[in-house]
């Protein structure tokens, strides 16, 4: 198969496709927390919207996001503990 | 590609499904939990009107709200468990004897 930039026949780089698929995971991974501390940050902080979001407003989404990470970290150390804990017991 | 190379993805990319399965599930335990956090909060002060509730979010988690999170999603687990064990049995019940 001749490569798009010239005839020459090149190896596939696989841990460069690797780090690809990676780097892919990593981002819907983070688009995902994003979305949904946004929705839920919204949620808890703008009770009233108005023109513009108020320093209080502000305030809160700034501690919100701070809490869902933090919530966020918390299970996933939690719910792979566990998984690993139930691995454990099916293996005896 | 030669086979090896081919295996060798393949391989690689079950894993990498299998560890966004994990996170996938640990974005759903969290909007799951953070909500009964936010009503578990609510209830705080329901119990105790004294607390003062300003509506923000405080700076920090609180040990009781972080054993709070971490029962949260243990009890989901244990609830699911609970769930397909008792429809086994059930199962099993149904099951004309042999």
């Amino acid at each position: 198969m001749s490569s798009l930039f010239g005839n020459k026949q090149q190896k596939p780089d696989v841990s460069k496709m690797k780090e690809e698929i990676q780097q892919a995971s990593a981002l819907a991974n983070a688009q995902q927390l994003i979305n949904n501390m946004n929705n839920q940050c919204y949620s808890k902080c703008i009770l009233k919207p108005s023109t513009s979001l108020s320093s209080s407003e502000e305030g809160c989404l700034n501690n919100c996001m701070q809490r869902y990470m933090e919530a966020f970290n918390i299970i996933s150390t939690t719910y792979v503990h566990r998984m690993s804990k139930e691995r454990h017991e099916q293996t005896l | 590609m030669d086979e090896a190379t081919q295996r060798e993805l393949n391989t690689f990319v079950e894993q990498e499904q299998a560890k966004a399965k994990l996170q996938s599930s640990t974005h759903t335990f969290t909007e799951m939990c953070w909500n009964k956090w936010v009503d578990w909060e609510y209830w705080e002060y329901l119990a105790d009107c004294s607390r003062c509730i300003t509506g923000s979010i405080g700076s920090r988690f609180s040990r009781a709200e972080e054993t709070c999170l971490v029962n949260c999603v243990d009890r989901f687990l244990d609830t699911s468990l609970h769930i397909v064990k008792a429809l086994d049995q059930q199962r099993q019940h149904m099951q004309p004897p042999q």
